[in-house]
């Protein structure tokens, strides 16, 4: 029951994307939550001037306003050297200035990011640890064999407030915190946020934004369509494959049937997945190719379930009343075999949606995922994959794992109860 | 017994004829060749190449000739010249066997325990959580548990390396690709052993065991445990084929120099030899697989000889 509310809730979703999720998923915007290093305000440039009676030196879409009030986060910034020897720390240079200082405490309230530029291993150094010369450095720092590495810390002050009043994009009045200043120089990285004319430029991100700057709500959001359609029309296309090739052996019986089922079997111990990867490397990537890849794997089990039914079902009286009432052998197949056999079918298809989307999630993940609609939209293997090489930023993986885990289980749960519906004594699939 | 061996043998070598002629025909058919990204090559030197690799032949005598080449061990990677490919599965599939070897052990070892411990509390707390749990560990793909698992036991708890391989020397950097390769299907033996269990714990041949007098944990393990482990025995072919597939993401999340990492990177660069090689070790793994867990069925189930 809560599986199909879950169901029922994640379709809605995805089926409104285009009204629901709040932001283009292409389109870079501001940053909620800890920013990744070197992000620029979207409405800002790197840096940004400005001098009282001068031009200004700010994007146009600024300088048109009248009244502009800043909110910025002033980070200092520094790069140190960490040299080891035989697993100690060496040396802790401070590279403005060439100053060696004994410690680095990264542990302290004001350092708000720790950078690494060069050296260690990807995602180790982080804040709350301290270096000091003649101590061995945290577990995790230093690859084995590679004994410097270069870091960049990052310390925030309070907000600061800026206002400025501007004609015709020259700057009449510049306030800091209340207090009339000469000129003002603005790093678009410090700034979190912009008002114009009493106006906030910048929108709203409920899961904040990954290292473009994009909204991760509307691009879970957006992969969701690709998964789901994927997801849906695989499903229908193995529904097709696997009904009549089943119908059709259950059917004729005898050679046909053996032989047909022979090559089931066959197929089954191919190992499909490497094959769908080879296709999908090989030839030009579309969603018609992985509707037919994937639904091509997902046939077989179908083709056994309808063959197995239609076996039950065709020595029945109504098939031999169909037979004597002159229907031919495509009639009785599709208007008594088929619809007779459907339980099960769709017991069977509504487990096949979540296995394909898996597939294809694993496919993205690999990095052999396709666009939708003619755009770059990746869908959730893909922003998991994304996710797990941010480690700096762990809500970049978490969102869609969980978000893309959840609609997996629904769907489960779904297809179980179904099953348990359709069929009380069922085994284990 | 003799009889199903040699169909199940025979099914085999048909299987791996479709893998490697399906394969054939697919790096065949698609656009652009092993020598098209390359610098320009002069004229002399790609046809010297072509040569090489029997590119200038027409189509059924490239087949041959490359059905020629793998059972000699001659096939060559269009990439690393001088190298050929069964040099570099030979080099690439120990450290995915390993992984993928302690990855099946532990699915079954968990799988199976917690399978035999739902069976015997059915329908108390013991059962239900453990289904519970199972549903989730179906439900989650094997690349959202390895890079979750990274992320809290490698980054935020530090207790186990992120990412890396040095074999057996440090086993620390088996245990996180092991445990997420594992995951689902542990989920799926358990079960596949509870209901199993389930299903004969109510059948005559128990009853009697129960009726001569065997203690409990003899009743369950000798009779209940035996009938009730045979669809996971028949469950292991596939569970290889799906840690295998497995493996490919585990080694790219973890940096594993494996097979499956090898697989991937050899299909983006085209390196066409290498990949068909590695889709027929591939192949051949999983028949192998699917003829034992074949054999340690009829051997589990004494009604199997004498049926087939």
């Amino acid at each position: 029951m809560l599986g199909l509310i879950v169901v029922a809730l994640v379709g809605l979703a995805t089926l409104l994307t285009p009204w629901l999720a709040p932001h283009d998923p292409e389109r870079a915007h501001h940053w909620i939550g800890p920013r990744p290093p070197g992000f620029v305000h979207p409405d800002c440039a790197a840096q940004n001037r400005f001098r009282v009676g001068a031009p200004a030196e700010a994007p146009a879409r600024l300088l048109a306003a009248r009244r502009l009030e800043f909110t910025v986060e002033e980070r200092e910034r520094s790069d140190y050297r960490v040299a080891l020897r035989r697993g100690l720390v060496r040396s802790i240079t401070r590279k403005e200035g060439s100053v060696e200082v004994p410690r680095l405490d990264l542990a302290a309230p004001e350092v708000s990011a720790v950078e690494l530029l060069d050296g260690g291993v990807e995602g180790g150094p982080r804040a709350g640890a301290v270096l000091s010369v003649g101590e061995p450095p945290p577990a995790g720092w230093f690859a084995p064999g590679v004994g410097v590495m270069e870091l960049r810390v990052a310390a925030t002050r309070p907000p600061v407030g800026y206002a400025i009043d501007l004609a015709d994009g020259i700057p009449t009045v510049l306030m800091r915190d209340g207090v009339a200043v000469e000129a003002v120089a603005l790093r678009g990285e410090d700034v979190r946020r912009v008002v114009a004319d009493g106006r906030e430029l910048t929108l709203h991100h409920l899961l904040g934004t990954d290292h473009a700057g994009r909204d991760l709500l509307s691009r879970v959001l957006w992969g969701g369509q690709v998964s789901l359609l994927v997801g849906l029309v695989a499903t229908i296309v193995s529904l097709v494959i696997g009904v009549l090739v089943g119908a059709i052996s259950g059917y004729a019986g005898g050679r046909t049937d053996r032989a047909v089922m022979g090559a089931v079997d066959v197929l089954y111990a191919v190992p499909f997945m490497f094959l769908v990867i080879l296709l999908l490397t090989l030839f030009e990537r579309s969603l018609l190719l992985l509707f037919i890849a994937l639904g091509a794997v997902q046939w077989l089990t179908m083709a056994r379930i309808v063959r197995g039914q239609v076996l039950s079902l065709a020595n029945r009286e109504f098939i031999a009343a169909a037979r004597m009432s002159g229907a031919s052998h495509a009639r009785i197949i599709l208007r008594h075999l088929i619809p007779n056999c459907l339980g099960p079918v769709i017991v069977y298809a509504t487990l096949t949606v979540p296995a394909v989307i898996l597939q294809e999630s694993f496919l993205s993940f690999l990095g052999l995922g396709v666009g939708f609609a003619g755009r770059q939209i990746d869908s959730w293997g893909a922003l998991v994959n994304e996710g797990a090489k941010a480690t700096q930023h762990p809500w970049l993986l978490l969102v869609p794992a969980l978000w893309m885990s959840a609609t997996l289980l629904a769907l489960n749960a779904l297809g179980d109860g179904l099953r348990d519906a359709f069929d009380p004594r069922g085994g284990e699939a | 017994m003799l009889r199903y061996l040699l169909k199940r043998l025979a099914q085999a070598a048909v299987v791996l004829l479709v893998l490697i002629t399906v394969s054939f025909i697919l790096i065949r058919t698609a656009p652009g060749g092993p020598f098209d990204r390359e610098r320009a090559m002069d004229a002399g030197a790609r046809a010297e190449r072509e040569r090489q690799y029997h590119l200038d032949r027409p189509l059924p005598m490239q087949y041959v000739l490359f059905l020629r080449d793998i059972a000699t061990g001659d096939l060559r990677s269009t990439k690393y010249e001088g190298e050929t490919v069964h040099e570099r599965i030979a080099r690439y599939l120990p450290v995915s066997m390993l992984l993928g070897a302690i990855a099946l052990l532990l699915a079954v070892g968990v799988g199976v325990s917690a399978g035999v411990i739902a069976a015997m509390r059915h329908n108390r707390p013991a059962d239900h959580v453990a289904m519970v749990v199972a549903m989730v560990g179906l439900a989650v793909p094997t690349f959202v548990v390895g890079p979750l698992l990274a992320l809290v036991f490698g980054l935020w708890l530090g207790w186990l390396p992120v990412a890396g391989y040095a074999g057996w020397a440090k086993p620390e950097y088996l245990v996180l690709p092991a445990l997420a390769l594992a995951l689902p299907y542990a989920a799926r033996i358990a079960r596949l052993t509870r209901a199993g269990m389930l299903e004969v714990v109510n059948q005559d041949y128990v009853r009697t065991a129960r009726a001569k007098g065997l203690g409990e944990r003899a009743v369950v393990i000798r009779h209940v445990l035996r009938g009730g482990l045979l669809p996971v025995v028949s469950y292991l072919g596939p569970a290889a084929t799906d840690i295998l597939t497995g493996s490919l993401v585990i080694e790219a999340v973890f940096g594993i120099p494996g097979l499956g990492a090898e697989f991937v990177t050899s299909a983006f660069n085209r390196d066409y030899n290498v990949v068909m090689g590695t889709v027929i070790a591939y192949g051949v793994l999983l028949v192998v697989f699917n003829l034992l867990s074949d054999i340690a069925y009829g051997l589990l189930d004494p009604r199997v000889g004498h049926a087939a």
